[in-house]
């Protein structure tokens, strides 16, 4: 698989995608978007993720059931936990902040490695944990901390398509924070 | 006026996911998704009223689950609206539990 798209118009093209269609997801798409999620930044490469992969429509139904955050109805879902007892064998401290930015950079390569390959994603952060270790059997030392819905891509209906409404000037000082 | 059951047990078992999630999920979310997580219960309750074909009261069912799905976004790009919204949603149900007290009174 190849593609066309450089990088900077991937991230300024990708959108959280809410609805999608029943068409269903190659598994060679499916692994080469986790393959993205190895090649992500990983603090002290500790690699601290594991992932549930899935496909079946029941399954999927059951953890939208307990996430209130996931609207649409994927044909895949992928959940990343952080595995405790990585977290130990590497000393992470409770107060690492790294843990957490490498759920998110490894998201970011996920989705944009999906985009890459037409398809839309949707990062799910509202679910509850408990209720997804019970769904999908997870060992104590699994946290799951995110979810990203994949699929297809529904058209936008008019008007439809947020994005960056922000300026570089709105969330940039240069050089130092300006004085009060 | 019959009193007719029209909710499956496994849309309520859905239901009561959905709710048992939201307050788990609420212990860390902002407070306006209080609110957004009980429109869409709300909604989901509403969807499972219709799915049961409610042989009473459709026109009532079908109004209040449009409102909430036309209305539930708007916590994301219109609090304000989400806000009044959610305050004026009560008073339409207020009322037609008002109007059905009224109808048994005079049956």
């Amino acid at each position: 698989m190849s593609s066309d798209r450089p990088v900077y118009e991937s991230i300024r093209s990708r959108r959280a995608v809410r609805d999608f269609t029943d068409e269903p997801v190659s598994r060679g798409a499916l692994e080469r978007i986790l393959r993205a999620a190895r090649w992500a930044p990983s603090a002290g490469n500790r690699r601290l993720h594991k992932f549930v992969a899935l496909e079946d429509a029941q399954a999927i139904a059951r953890i939208k059931a307990i996430s209130p955050g996931m609207f649409g109805e994927p044909p895949v879902l992928i959940v990343m936990c952080t595995d405790a007892e990585q977290l130990a064998r590497e000393d992470v401290k409770d107060h690492d902040t790294s843990t957490m930015v490498d759920v998110g950079t490894t998201a970011m390569c996920m989705m944009l490695a999906a985009h890459e390959l037409g398809l839309g994603t949707c990062p799910t952060t509202s679910f509850s944990a408990g209720g997804v270790r019970g769904a999908l059997n997870l060992p104590d030392h699994l946290t799951p901390d995110f979810m990203l819905q994949v699929g297809h891509a529904k058209p936008l209906p008019p008007g439809g398509g947020g994005g960056a409404k922000l300026t570089i000037d709105e969330i940039t000082h240069w050089g130092a924070y300006p004085s009060a | 006026m019959s009193d007719q059951a029209v909710i499956s047990e496994s849309d309520a078992l859905r239901i009561l996911a959905y709710l048992t999630a939201s307050a788990d999920t609420q212990l860390f979310e902002p407070d306006i998704y209080g609110p957004f997580r009980l429109v869409e219960a709300a909604s989901q309750l509403a969807g499972a009223v219709l799915d049961g074909k409610p042989t009473e009261n459709r026109e009532f069912w079908e109004g209040v689950r449009s409102s909430l799905e036309d209305n539930k976004f708007r916590v994301i790009w219109d609090k304000p609206g989400f806000r009044e919204f959610v305050r004026e949603t009560p008073r339409e149900v207020a009322g037609e539990l008002t109007r059905r007290d009224n109808d048994r009174t005079s049956a």
